[in-house]
């Protein structure tokens, strides 16, 4: 089965199942829809085009591994335009929503997006890989390279910080 | 604060998949485009780097026609002189000086 290698059927397949969680991970490090979904579908052309040599068993963290450095690529970019002010920053806003509402939530997310962004990048990957990829502990701890021990304790801090920011984390009920 | 507030998930943008086989298709594409730029570009170099004949030198043949004349000035119509032929040093070379006359 692994050695049947990445065909155009099982590639879309990964693309439908994976859309989605990499996509809210590289969301929370642009903030700009336009550009996260770029930056997604260059995640998966970048695994397209090095399927030759490409596993099945690690291809899931290998799409993540390819977003997260596409997407730190594109925020140190971004970082520069704005230090030569050749760039200013987006403030998304969901259309469907009223005014007050619009309000509300929009400040909610500030919030967040002001916690995700205070945290640093390698809590940052860890805490967002658990809550949206979908991975075990070993993929996210071969994602990043690091050991899984390691995604334990990252988690736990950076939930540590974000908590310290935002205030105890409910479960929804 | 409620953790799926903090962790929301947003939906991407639609037509993800149509996108990227669009990506994909335009990266099949690409190849032929490149064959096509190379074949130009070997072509437009060809033209460049073509060999060509050698220049002819006009000054150096009709100086060589015109030094050691074999014959004298000759007028080919001597009753108007208005064609003379010149000494050559070429004997399968004839030059001729043609002259308009006044009516």
């Amino acid at each position: 089965m692994a050695d049947e290698g990445l065909s155009r059927s099982r590639f879309e397949a990964l693309f439908v199942k994976l859309e989605k969680p990499v996509f809210n991970v590289v969301y929370r490090w642009l903030w700009n829809t336009e550009e996260s979904r770029d930056v997604t579908q260059e995640a998966f052309m970048k695994v397209w085009n090095a399927r030759a040599r490409v596993k099945l068993e690690t291809v899931e963290p290998l799409v993540f591994q390819s977003a997260l450095n596409l997407a730190a690529n594109r925020l140190r970019v971004r970082r520069v335009r704005r230090f030569f002010s050749l760039d200013t920053a987006e403030h998304e806003r969901d259309p469907r929503q009223s005014a007050e509402t619009a309000l509300e939530s929009e400040q909610r997310r500030a919030q967040v997006r002001r916690a995700i962004d205070a945290l640093p990048e390698k809590l940052k990957a860890v805490v967002l890989l658990c809550e949206f990829s979908g991975l075990s502990t070993n993929e996210i701890s071969q994602t990043l390279g690091i050991p899984p021990g390691t995604v334990g304790s990252r988690r736990h801090q950076a939930m540590q910080q974000l908590e310290t920011t935002l205030g105890p984390l409910e479960d929804a009920s | 604060m409620k953790r799926n507030e903090v962790f929301e998930v947003v939906e991407p943008p639609p037509f993800g998949l149509e996108r990227l086989r669009a990506r994909m298709a335009e990266q099949r594409r690409a190849p032929t485009r490149w064959v096509l730029v190379g074949a130009v570009a070997t072509m437009l170099l060809v033209l460049v780097f073509w060999p060509r004949s050698p220049a002819v030198n006009l000054v150096g043949a009709t100086s060589s026609f015109l030094s050691e004349p074999t014959r004298d000035v000759t007028s080919l119509d001597p009753s108007t002189g208005a064609v003379l032929e010149l000494p050559s040093s070429n004997p399968d070379v004839i030059l001729a000086r043609v002259a308009s006359l006044e009516p």
